[in-house]
Parts: structure tokens; sequence; C-alpha cells
């Protein structure tokens, strides 16, 4: 049960504020972990250093053991927040530059759930709403046999039935070999699907632990505990 | 299985109530297949982990044993159901008394209302 | 590396032939006014290609802007992908869709020159020396590509915001380039040797700045393959 990220530390400054300081944050193999708290309190800033677009100013993370780079990278499957993907391409032509780029991309597992996801391969990127173009992010993402998923807001201005593909689609890909880190402000929906929880409040983490010690332990729901610590 | 969760409550152990729930009220029978962890938890919509710590707790108290490569089944230990409707029961009664108390109730009155009542409730039953 | 080529000439194939249609339905148009344009056709018809190869350089830039400023940068920087090998495909793709545009134009030219001036040409011209330029053409655009694509990451690197960033690498660019032609004077009179390219028009080359050349060119290429891996925040 080794550690697939290890945040040591972690600060992230900018000429007019402290982004993340001194965040510590641990992932083991295999599990789910939620990365949760309010807009500004560094969630997006701590998974974007993580994917390697983002620099710390101090301390570490390592993914695998290695700084982000061009090895975790390959590694790692990220999710961002923002319209990601070339307006020029089709459905089809987004899934082809995946499996170009990422060896460990599964064509078979792409067209299972882009199925799942009722979503037409020739239809162009353009031309979908903002819940499709959420399922087909998540489904690229998916379809690797990634070490760690990154999900930055997979649940985020999309629909309650898509809410509910998407998290079928996030629990159906689990497995022993990967980890997940998923931030959300909808702590409600998706509580049970986390093995590990880590609040995070002023780019610090103020608490981490497991999901279902904590529902015993304090007699809360993790959605409960999330508005008492951020009251 | 259609399982309305209380968040407040660690899952697995509510997991691990209904299973023993279904044994008890034989709806799983002795030897029957429990669904996998991965089904069961896309169906629940909860994390695999959790399926699979309830499975396992459920193991080590002997009321389900796993075969490699086949998957969870239910026990055949002898008196089980029973075991379990005890076990269960207890749970429920011992709870009721509880509250009953702190209304106020004295324990002739407790035994006396169960009386009162159950046939009310038969009636709705 | 050639995956990355392959998707930014798919990207902008639009463009390309958007251009390449401009100058041959230009070109096809100023063909049938040839006669009564006289000598202002064929300089139209240069204009057209000239006016073709700026909108293509400035496609060029703005490819590596959107990259560093807009959402598709997140595409990009996540792929596992080396700074060399983005800016190695970055380079070849805009040899290769410059190089096309080029071609178009001075076909059409030469169409409708009826070859006259590439004749003229080919007859003063020996093959070394149009090897020359072709390589000259290639080195042009790299190495002020290059030079260019290292200012705009700088800028998007020391200043934050998408105009601010834009500007300053706007007025580094314009700093450096002075420096850089200091320099490049300075070792011009270190090394005062000449070689002599062309015959007729005694076109030569200062082996001093050709090597400051080449020297920052490596030294620029490698700088900004660095920053685009290890440096770009998004």
């Amino acid at each position: 049960m080794y550690n697939v990220l290890e945040a040591e530390n972690l600060s992230k400054s900018y000429l007019n504020k402290r982004a993340l300081q001194g965040a510590n944050l641990t992932i083991q193999q295999g599990k789910i972990l939620g990365l949760l708290g309010p807009n500004g309190s560094g969630k997006t800033t701590f998974l974007k250093i993580a994917a390697g677009i983002l620099h710390p100013s101090s301390g570490k993370l390592l993914i695998d053991g290695q700084k982000p780079g061009v090895y975790t990278k390959s590694i790692v499957s990220y999710l961002p927040d923002t319209e990601y993907l070339f307006k020029w391409m089709k459905i089809k032509d987004a899934v082809q530059y995946f499996k170009d780029f990422y060896s460990d991309f599964d064509e078979k597992k792409s067209f299972a759930l882009l199925e799942f996801m009722k979503l037409d391969a020739n239809s162009s990127v353009k031309s979908l709403s903002k819940g499709m173009k959420e399922k087909l992010k998540l489904t690229l993402v998916l379809s690797r046999k990634a070490k760690l998923y990154i999900l930055d807001e997979p649940l985020g201005g999309v629909d309650p039935t898509a809410r509910e593909k998407i998290l079928d689609a996030i629990i159906n890909n689990f497995s022993e070999n990967s980890s997940m880190i998923i931030t959300t402000h909808l702590v409600n929906d998706i509580e049970r699907i986390f093995d590990e929880v880590a609040f995070i409040s002023d780019g610090e983490i103020v608490l981490q632990g497991n999901a279902e010690e904590l529902r015993s332990n304090k007699n809360k729901s993790i959605d409960e505990l999330y508005r008492e610590v951020f009251q | 299985m259609d399982l309305q969760f209380d968040d407040k409550m660690p899952i697995y152990l509510q997991i691990m109530d209904h299973i023993k729930m279904d044994i008890a009220t034989e709806k799983l029978k002795a030897n029957d297949k429990l669904p996998s962890v991965r089904e069961m938890a896309t169906i629940l919509k909860v994390n695999p982990n959790t399926l699979q710590r309830a499975y396992q707790e459920l193991e080590r108290l002997g009321i389900v044993y796993t075969q490699r490569g086949m998957g969870t089944f239910v026990g055949e230990r002898k008196h089980m159901i029973d075991d379990l409707k005890q076990e269960m029961a207890k749970e429920v009664i011992d709870s009721f008394i509880l509250r009953m108390k702190r209304l106020g109730f004295s324990e002739e009155e407790i035994i006396a209302s169960i009386s009162k009542n159950i046939t009310e409730v038969n009636k709705h039953v | 590396m050639f995956h990355l080529i392959k998707y930014e000439l798919r990207g902008k194939l639009l463009t390309i032939l958007g251009i390449c249609l401009t100058v041959i339905i230009g070109n096809l148009f100023l063909m049938t006014k040839v006669d009564s344009w006289q000598i202002g056709a064929p300089v139209l018809s240069g204009f057209l290609g000239g006016g073709a190869l700026v909108v293509i350089c400035i496609a060029s830039l703005t490819l590596m802007s959107d990259y560093l400023y807009d959402d598709q940068g997140y595409l990009l920087f996540t792929l596992p992908q080396s700074g060399v090998s983005i800016m190695a495909s970055r380079l070849i793709t805009a040899v290769i869709q410059i190089s096309i545009v080029m071609i178009v134009s001075m076909s059409m030219f030469c169409l409708l020159d009826q070859g006259r001036l590439l004749n003229a040409i080919l007859q003063q011209v020996e093959i070394h020396e149009l090897l020359y330029f072709i390589l000259m053409h290639l080195w042009t655009i790299v190495s002020t590509l290059t030079f260019m694509y290292f200012c705009m990451v700088v800028g998007r690197i020391a200043l934050k915001g998408k105009k601010v960033g834009k500007v300053g690498s706007f007025i580094i660019f314009f700093l450096l380039s002075i420096a850089r032609t200091g320099l490049s004077v300075a070792s011009a009179n270190l090394f005062p040797q000449m070689v002599q390219i062309h015959s007729v028009t005694t076109m030569t080359m200062n082996v001093g700045s050709m090597i400051f050349d080449i020297v920052t060119f490596g030294i620029l290429f490698m700088a900004t393959s660095y920053l685009l891996e290890h440096k770009v925040d998004l």
C-alpha cells in the first residue's frame, strides 16, 4: 500500500495572495479522496500543481515518487474545470488525439463509455451542450489506465441525470491499481464514493481522514462536517 | 436492494445490517451468492472499498464466506438465522426500552404498552 | 512529436486553405488584367503574396499565444511531451505552413508573369546559391520564430494577465532585438573574416555573425524549451 501522491509543505504564492500555505496530503494506491473546500481555498491550485501545469513556490509534491514532469503526466489523467478541447474537433477526433498521445488509453473502453453517456462519435465538440461536454471530458479521462485520476469539479454545472451517469462511470472505473482525487462543492451527492476526505481552507489542509471513521466518530455526514468546518 | 442510507453513520455498517436483515427474513438463503463488490457498488452508488469492508466484516463474523474467484456466499452455519434474528431483535428492543424509560415509563407500563399496541400494529400490517 | 505536428497542421488547415485560395483567386483575377494593368499586375501579385505571408506568420504567433493564454493550453501542457518536442514540432509545422503559402504565392506569380522573372533569375543563379537561399529561408523562419517564442514565453511567465503579458512580450522582444543586434555587430568585428557566397552580386556572409546567430538560436531554443516544460504556470 504505497502513496501515489505525497504533498509536503506545499506552498504557492502570487504577487497579491497565497493560494497554498504549507499543504500536506497523501493519497494511497486504490483510494478515492475527496478534496473539499469553498471557492478560493486552494483546491484547483493544488490539483494544477499535481497535473504539472503550475509550479509550486516551495515545498514538494511527488507522484509515484517523482516531481511533476513528463513522466508523471503520462500516469496522471487530469480533468480540468475548463473547456479545453479543440473546437475544430469531432468527438472521434478527440478520442484519436488521446489515443495518439497516451499509451495507456483504452479505445474499446472509450467507445463503451461514449455509448453509456449517449454521445455520438460523429458530433462536433462545438455542438455539444455543457452537460455533454462534461460527459465527453470524463469519458476521455476515464478511458486511460492511469495511476492517478485528478477530477476538478466533475459534477459542476450539470443536471441531475447527467450527474448520475458521471457518478456511475466514476464508480465503475475504480481499480485497486489506481487512485483518484476529486474536488466538488456538491458533497452531498458524492460523499459515499470517498474513501478519504481532506478539507482545505485558505491554502491549508485542516482535516484529513477516512470517511467512514469520521462518520462514526463525529456522528455526522461528511456534508454536515463540511458545513461545520466552513461556517 | 433498495437502500436509503443515513450518511451520519458508517455506510459499511448499514450495508451489513441490510444483508443481515435479508438473511434473517430468509430473502437470502444459505449458499446464495451475494452480488459482486463492483455490482453492488454501482447499484448503491458507493465506493467499492466500502462494500469490500462490509463483506469482510460479515466474513469475520462467520455470516458469509468467500471463494476465490467465485464470489461471496451466504454461510450455512447452524442456527445462523435464529442468531441473527435474536441479535437484531435485541437491538430494536434495547433501543425501545431506553427510549420508553427516557419518556418516564415504568417497567410494568412498558410491558403493558406492548400488549396494548401489538393488536393495533397487527391491524395495519 | 510527429503527433503534435499532425494536430497542429490539422488545426490550422482551414486557415492555410483560405490563404491559398485567396492567393489563387486573386492571381487568377489579376491574370485577366495583365494586358490592361501592365506592370501593375505582377506588382499586385507580389503584394498579395506578401500579404499572405504576413497572415500566416501572424497565425504562427497566435497559435503559441493561444497555448500560453487560452484554455487550449490545458490540453497541450498536460500531454507527456518535453519542451523540446513542443518547440520542435511548432517550428517544423510553421516551416511547413509558411513554405506552402510561399510556394503557392510564387507559383501563381510565375504563372502570371509567364515565367519571365523566374527565367531571368535561373540564368544568373547557380545551384549552390539556390540551395543557400532555400537554407536561408528555412533558417530565417526558424530563428525569428524561436526568438519571438522566447519573448512570448518569458512574457507569460514574468507577467500576470493576458494583455500585460502580451505587451510585455513585445517590449522584451524590442529590447532583446537591440541587444542582439549590438552583440551581432560586436562579434562581426571580432571575426572580420568573410565567406563569399555569390559570384555576381558579391554577397558575402560574415563568419563571426554567422557563428553568433547559430549559437544564439541554440541557446534561445533550449531556453524556451526548458521554460515551456518547467516554468509555465497556467
